[in-house]
């Protein structure tokens, strides 16, 4: 049963977790759908943002996510056409990132798990119900198709997986959030 | 033996848990024959569908289907697959049917595999020409370093490979690259320059067959001129390979001469394509690889292509890198399942290639209890080597997890069962030997299990007591010393045998297990037979005899007719691995353990405190021991 000393994680009333020790860069720019948790040294950088006057999101997470210790998640910076921007974030729902991964992706779909120390390059785009082994280093500009498990470095699709994966991905977040408790105090 | 590794059993195991050693896991059989003419006879198995052929039958039950029409387990083995949809999985793009086989089952657009790596290659336009190259470097960061105009050209951004400097293959526009690669004939004109010739062999044959091939044409179900010339020839195939006609000897012996006469113009053996090079050729250029003298000679592996690269070429071409091709990106499927025996489809998944929906999705997990083990926190037990395998000779305590998917409450039943081949003989695979398993009530009577209920009514107290009482059954009754005996026992048991507990819709049931001398080195497995009944809806389901359907959904109409249902039972083997066990060098120094348990958890307990255990050792050895027997006579051997 994963607990985690109360003090150090601050719960919002959408019922995230975000521990104290996490560096959380820009946070106005960054969404949280709600029961998310983020571990402690992951390093968010909301402040990575396409330069302009108005509200940009630059990190947008969804619900039942778990960001490891020690991550990174920064959005991806091109120049087109002349002009330098950065390329702002989409981490769908239920996704799970390992410990020690970096990741500069575009987008990221549904019910995705992330292995250990992953490095995934710039504009990759991962769609829903995809599982990366741990240690995989994914090339910039791959696209992964659903249902696929990636692994290696550079990573190559090794084998498909069941239709249930998106049951059982869900139901893992969901009970991973729900046993995720703050020690009993004393 | 490896059976089937799970991709689904890490996701419990490497993200979520902290544990780091391979869990213990439940695999499920799926029977692959049809029923024997005489099942008694061919195993003790109570039923053919519990006959076990090959141990590659056991899967993880999230690869495995249900049929409800044959009322069986269903797996990769024993169903039927076709194409649904083909997509490319770089641009996701859905590519009709039809025109699959004109762009040679690959993506006709920008995707292409870099030859080198294997990753997708980018479209990459020139920088545009100017006196850029000669500014010094903070010039790059100028909003013109990153316009670009045409040619444009193909670019690895892991490799750093480029088609126009490899190749010098450049393209004018940014789309439809893979049309004009076709078009520039991917294996240098190869392939079409022998079509051409093979055609023009088979015009003359297709004219010289003409009244057969009309004859033939109510024959051929095509109406394509050259099938049924192809028929034709079919027809007069037999007279041509044995020189005997019956169709007509002049037709024979000039087709036997045509065919005889054909050359191909580039045959499969010798080298064609670009840069092609004859035998000859290879051999010289191998063996200059690397210049240098004598023995510091280092040999130029990079410069020749893998193998893996050049193995999808229809001929033979250059064995030289630099060689290589970049090639499109081959389309992946989406399949549509059905049960290999009815038909019936088990697996339809949504038609547009960018959904992960499925129309029809029956997978073994909607029907079957599924089954999770868990090493026991209980700290009086065994515990693993630092390799995280199990010692022999000692007792281990497990958590057997029940989580039922139905909607209405199920009763298990579960008995520890031997599984030999099937005919007969003990071989090689001969699982439960060496392991004794207690499992407590859920091997006499039947555990119930909630049913599943979606989000609300989580915190249901009085209903989780109910069933835990029904759960552990009636153990009153009988004499009074048997009572309290069983009650110290079951005191004793309570926290690692028999139910645990039972929330929601998951059962929790501990059990023990011994583990043999001779299982040193080996894989723990047994097998487990799980029965359970289930009410089923007689109202919806379809009218079948020997073979009902299990409600899955609630219907309106099984609310109103509880007096309709009937109890349906349905069995399937699992096998429960439990790990491997330490090799003989590590457990040798495990002289004083005896299979009684009590003793060992008085050795092994100390940590624990030497209160507990010694206990339990003083009072209960006696009883313990002989339940023990009892119980090993009844639950290894059916």
């Amino acid at each position: 049963m994963p607990t985690y000393n109360a003090a150090d994680y601050i719960e919002t009333d959408t019922g995230n977790k975000v521990s104290r020790k996490s560096n959380i860069c820009g946070a106005v720019n960054i969404i949280l759908g709600g029961k998310t948790i983020i571990k402690p040294s992951a390093i968010i950088r909301g402040d990575l943002r396409r330069a302009g006057p108005q509200q940009a999101i630059a990190v947008s997470i969804g619900k039942y996510c778990m960001i490891g210790e020690g991550c990174v998640v920064r959005p991806a910076y091109k120049t087109y056409k002349g002009t330098f921007s950065y390329y702002p974030i989409k981490i769908s729902d239920h996704v799970s990132i390992g410990a020690g991964s970096v990741i500069e992706a575009a987008a990221i779909g549904n019910h995705v798990e992330i292995g250990k120390n992953v490095i995934i390059g710039r504009f990759v785009v991962i769609k829903d119900c995809v599982k990366i082994a741990d240690n995989a280093v994914i090339a910039p500009n791959t696209v992964i198709p659903s249902f696929s498990h990636f692994a290696g470095s550079p990573a190559h699709h090794i084998e498909d997986l069941p239709e249930v994966t998106q049951d059982l991905v869900e139901a893992a977040s969901k009970s991973y959030y729900q046993s995720f408790r703050p020690a009993a105090a004393g | 033996m490896l059976l089937h590794p799970d991709p689904m059993s890490s996701i419990s195991s490497s993200i979520h848990a902290h544990d780091a050693r391979r869990a213990p896991t439940v695999l499920f059989h799926s029977p692959v024959y049809p029923p024997a003419p005489n099942p008694a006879a061919a195993s003790s198995l109570p039923s053919f569908r519990l006959r076990v052929t090959s141990p590659k039958e056991f899967h993880p039950i999230s690869a495995l289907y249900f049929c409800e029409e044959c009322d069986a387990i269903r797996c990769a083995r024993t169903v039927t697959c076709e194409v649904s949809c083909y997509y490319c999985p770089n641009c996701l793009f859905e590519v009709p049917g039809a025109s699959v086989r004109a762009q040679r089952n690959r993506c006709a657009r920008n995707c292409f595999l870099c030859p080198c790596c294997t990753n997708t290659l980018l479209v990459h336009p020139t920088d545009p020409p100017s006196s850029l190259a000669n500014l010094p470097l903070p010039s790059l960061t100028a909003p013109q370093a990153s316009q670009g105009e045409p040619p444009y050209y193909l670019s690895c951004p892991v490799c750093r490979w480029d088609s126009r400097s490899a190749l010098g293959l450049d393209f004018e526009k940014p789309t439809g690259l893979g049309a004009a690669f076709t078009k520039r004939d991917e294996d240098g004109g190869v392939a079409g320059a022998q079509f051409e010739q093979l055609k023009d062999a088979l015009e003359g044959f297709l004219k010289a067959g003409t009244p057969a091939a009309s004859g033939a044409a109510a024959a051929a179900p095509h109406g394509s001129r050259v099938t049924q010339a192809a028929y034709a020839a079919l027809s007069r195939g037999s007279a041509i390979g044995h020189g005997a006609s019956a169709l007509g000897g002049r037709h024979a012996a000039q087709a036997k001469e045509d065919l005889e006469g054909f050359r191909p113009l580039h045959p499969s053996h010798a080298p064609a394509g670009p840069g092609a090079m004859s035998d000859k050729e290879r051999v010289e250029w191998v063996r200059n690889l690397g210049a240098g003298e004598g023995e510091g000679a280092l040999l130029d592996f990079e410069s020749v292509a893998s193998v893996g690269s050049r193995m999808q070429n229809s001929w033979v071409g250059s064995l030289r890198a630099r060689d290589l091709q970049p090639t499109r990106i081959p389309l992946r499927t989406k399949l549509t399942k059905r049960c290999s025996t009815c038909r019936h489809i088990l697996i339809k998944p949504d038609p547009k290639a960018q959904s992960t929906k499925f129309k029809i999705k029956l997978t073994a997990s909607m029907y079957l209890p599924s089954l999770t083990v868990s090493p026991s926190p209980h700290p009086a037990f065994a515990r693993l080597t630092p390799a995280g395998e199990l010692r022999a000779g000692r007792t281990y305590a497990f958590e057997l997890a029940l989580a039922n998917p139905l909607y209405d409450p199920i009763g298990v039943k579960l008995e520890v069962v031997r599984v030999a081949r099937a005919d007969g003989e003990a071989e090689d695979w001969d699982w439960g030997r060496g392991l004794e398993v207690r499992m407590g009530k859920g091997a006499r009577e039947k555990v119930q299990v909630g049913a599943f209920a979606e989000v609300w009514d989580l915190e249901e107290d009085e209903e989780d007591e109910y069933l835990l009482d029904l759960a552990e059954g009636a153990v009153e009754g009988g004499s009074t010393a048997a009572a309290a005996r069983r009650k110290r026992r079951a005191a004793r048991e309570g926290s690692t045998v028999g139910v645990l507990e039972a929330k929601g819709n998951v059962t929790r049931l501990g059990f023990e297990v011994d583990v043999g001398r001779e299982l040193a080195g080996q894989e723990a497995a047994f097998p487990l037979l799980v029965t359970y009944t289930y009410r089923e809806d007689t109202a919806s389901a379809p009218p079948s005899p020997t073979a009902p359907a299990p409600t899955s959904k609630p219907s309106a109409a099984a609310g109103a007719d509880e007096s309709d249902d009937t109890l349906k039972e349905f069995a399937f083997l699992t096998l429960v691995q439990l790990g491997a066990v330490a090799g003989r060098e590590q457990s040798g120094g495990d002289t004083g353990s005896q299979r009684g348990s009590m003793r060992i958890a008085s050795g092994s307990g100390a940590p624990g405190g030497p209160g507990a255990p010694g206990d339990r050792s003083s009072v209960d050895s006696s009883v313990g021991r002989a339940a023990l027997r009892k119980e090993r006579g009844v639950s290894v051997m059916f």
